[in-house]
């Protein structure tokens, strides 16, 4: 499920960007707006701004997806992040798919985490401004101490 | 002898920067000179159509959520 903050991004991709300079105004997961410009329409990465920083993230949230999703919950949920990859949302927009976004994370815990949502974030620097860009409700996860685990999710 | 000049510009899905399907604009001008000139000179009227499809928002998107442990 997109959220409202990424069919506004999506919009902005296929059209908007390409009429003049592009501002947009997201709701961040504090649940406040936090308006953003685009650069030159030449500049197919105008809205890097956010796409350059999309993180797939994990949570123990469980309330079905909505496109007024702002947030997830306990982000990343005290997980060790091994590793985060991206194709795709560079700026360079692929024609067939928006995003495909891999996370793999370890329990160093000494705790069963249960993971039952998973979404895609992007953030400007400190990540004060992080906004939900798709979040879905998965099966619960349970990554017991010192598992690893890769989620992925493919937006397209 | 007859003339014919056309153009026909065109972006769908080939140009990355935009989305599947989508029809920027498109704009098709001919003109014919020579053989069917009117008699006493002159030039036929040059046609002109233009179609510019607004996108709409993307709602066809699909989100996948694959998990995967690892081994080891």
């Amino acid at each position: 499920m997109l959220t409202a903050n990424g069919k506004a991004l999506c919009k902005l991709n296929s059209s908007d960007q390409r009429s003049g300079n592009t501002r947009i105004t997201f709701l961040n997961t504090s649940n406040t707006e936090t308006t953003r410009d685009g650069a030159a329409p030449s500049n197919p990465g105008s809205i890097s701004y956010f796409l350059n920083t999309l993180i797939l993230c994990v949570g123990t949230g469980s309330n079905a997806p909505a496109s007024s999703d702002y947030t997830m919950t306990d982000i990343d949920a005290g997980l060790t992040v091994l590793n985060r990859t991206r194709e795709g949302s560079n700026g360079d927009y692929h024609q067939d798919y928006i995003g495909i976004f891999n996370t793999t994370y370890r329990n160093d815990t000494e705790n069963d985490i249960v993971i039952s949502e998973v979404g895609i974030i992007g953030s400007k620097d400190s990540g004060t401004d992080a906004v939900l860009i798709a979040r879905e409700v998965i099966d619960p996860v349970t990554i017991a101490p010192g598992e690893a685990y890769t989620f992925a999710m493919y937006i397209g | 002898m007859s003339i014919r000049i056309e153009t026909l510009t065109s972006k769908t899905a080939s140009d990355s920067k935009y989305s599947k399907n989508q029809t920027i604009s498109t704009t098709t001008a001919g003109i014919d000179l020579g053989a069917d000139m009117p008699e006493g000179g002159g030039s036929k009227p040059i046609s002109i159509t233009k179609v510019t499809s607004t996108p709409t928002l993307i709602n066809t998107v699909n989100t996948t959520v694959t998990v995967e442990k690892e081994e080891g």
